[in-house]
């Protein structure tokens, strides 16, 4: 349990940072796509005997990369791209699936999670790569604020826009499958999406806001945890649960103040 | 006498989207310090020349220099502050404060690691209180009225103290009284600061209130020269008409002689 309190803290820190940026840039599904992607990596990585998030990551990169320059040069909407993107990882992985026959009882596993269940090289792995995002995140912080605030702007004032943008695509790719062994495949956008949407309503200045979002994070991880275990239920469910009763108090708090 | 430096000069611009040409062999050199007015009707080309020369849109042909340098030349040095055309260009949920949005317009000009610096936050305080908007600085941006938005953003372009200043339509947002306030800090940048400025608007109106050079561009560019002169031409008048010659010609000589 330990190991995943630890694991979990720093992806949920990970996750409530990042997706800041991605719900202010209107690219919160890209947690969907990309957790899609994911799964057809994992398939193949199953598939080849490979451990599966090894090469989860690099093709989660290149995913990424590929919706960003998909929305950004051909007629496509960045949704569209995400669907189109995400709908082919899904696709491969079900191939896969039924190429094997043998491992569909693992591949089930990360569609739901198990961070009970995680070993001490993964948690080793998830808090270096962690601390790889967040150190990043740290070092173009001005430059990530001023292209979610005004893209436009940003170029003009000779920002490197299209840097920023690639490197916000594959920080996503890496937190992405850093998610999928806390919850799951089908609930890692909203690990994503929720902390940030929540510390929103409480907004009082951007680096507040972001603050306020890793707490919700890691409180919402802890507790979850905690009571998935005391109680035996599914830890990753559990951890989207209480981050929606967190962002329904957050709205009532709101609607107090 | 010093000689005027040449501030942007435009060789033979053709600007294309997709395949057609939306600016035709457009050449001219602004002085350093000029005022430009750039008018002309919907679709001219105004903002695409403007993004043109702020290096967002490549040019098809032909060479935009910026005190004597290409674009790519320039690295570091923020010669350009650019006002745009819309507010809402700015995500209306983003929880930033006024400080923290001014601060970004210092972000460019920093080597790695772009860090944000205490004598930077001074500089901010510095000009929010120039600007008179320092009882803002601690306000969410998207949470004020038009025009405080408006002053916030003329200081994110502000704090780099770029040469040239180009505002695109910047009065389409604001009323008569906040628009006459912030025209007030524009001719004051002008005149006292030396900055070259470029002001486009369709609204030909009041342009000549406060630009000392009329650019009128419709695809190509059709004039480019002092007020004084675009009202003495007869081929001008011709061309618009004699209403709207001395309706632009009009507005200047109000403001000449008051």
């Amino acid at each position: 349990m330990q190991r995943a309190f630890l694991a979990g803290s720093f992806i949920a820190m990970t996750c409530a940072v990042l997706g800041m940026f991605l719900v202010l840039r209107k690219m919160s599904l890209i947690g969907d796509g990309l957790s899609h992607v994911s799964f057809g990596a994992i398939a193949l990585g199953l598939f080849l005997g490979i451990y599966p998030i090894y090469i989860a990551i690099p093709i989660a990169i290149i995913g990424s990369l590929i919706i960003l320059k998909i929305s950004q040069q051909a007629k496509v909407y960045g949704d569209a791209a995400i669907g189109m993107v995400s709908s082919v990882g899904i696709a491969s992985g079900v191939i896969l699936a039924g190429l094997s026959k043998g491992f569909n009882v693992d591949l089930f596993s990360y569609l739901f999670g198990n961070i009970l269940a995680i070993s001490t090289t993964e948690v080793v792995m998830a808090m270096i790569l962690s601390g790889f995002v967040l150190f990043l995140i740290y070092l173009f912080y001005w430059e990530l604020f001023s292209i979610s605030f005004d893209e436009e702007y940003a170029q003009a004032s000779g920002i490197n826009t299209g840097f920023i943008n690639a490197l916000l695509a594959i920080l996503a790719a890496i937190t992405v499958v850093l998610s999928v062994k806390v919850v799951g495949i089908m609930l890692v956008s909203a690990l994503l999406i929720f902390p940030a949407v929540t510390a929103l309503q409480l907004a009082k200045r951007f680096q507040t806001t972001i603050f306020f979002a890793m707490v919700i994070a890691l409180l919402s991880v802890i507790i979850g945890i905690i009571l998935s275990f005391s109680f035996n239920l599914p830890t990753g469910a559990m951890i989207i649960i209480l981050n929606a009763i967190l962002f329904g108090l957050a709205m009532i708090w709101k609607k107090l103040g | 006498m010093s000689i005027k430096q040449i501030a942007i000069e435009l060789r033979n611009v053709s600007i294309k989207y997709a395949d057609s040409e939306v600016v035709s062999k457009v050449s001219c050199k602004i002085m350093k310090g000029s005022f430009v007015g750039l008018v002309g009707p919907n679709g001219a080309g105004k903002s695409t020349i403007i993004k043109a020369i702020l290096g967002l849109v490549p040019v098809a042909s032909g060479k935009i220099l910026l005190f004597d340098q290409p674009h790519d030349k320039l690295g570091n040095k923020r010669l350009l502050g650019y006002l745009p055309q819309k507010i809402s260009g700015t995500n209306p949920l983003f929880p930033a404060t006024v400080a923290e949005i001014v601060l970004l317009g210092l972000v460019a000009s920093k080597s790695f690691p772009k860090l944000i610096t205490k004598n930077d936050r001074l500089k901010v305080a510095a000009l929010l209180n120039e600007l008179k908007i320092k009882h803002l600085q601690s306000r969410i941006f998207s949470e004020l009225s038009g025009g405080q938005q408006q002053k916030v953003i003329l200081a994110r372009t502000l704090i780099a103290d770029p040469e040239i200043l180009i505002f695109d339509e910047p009065s389409t947002a604001l009323d008569p009284n906040s628009r006459e306030a912030f025209f007030q800090i524009i001719r004051k940048l002008n005149q006292e600061k030396g900055k070259t400025i470029i002001l486009t608007t369709h609204d030909t109106g009041y342009i000549g209130e406060v630009a000392d050079q009329l650019m009128y561009l419709d695809r190509k560019l059709i004039y480019y020269g002092s007020f004084q002169e675009f009202c003495r031409s007869a081929e001008m008048g011709k061309r618009f008409g004699e209403y709207d010659q001395h309706l632009i010609c009009h507005q200047h000589l109000d403001h000449e002689y008051n």
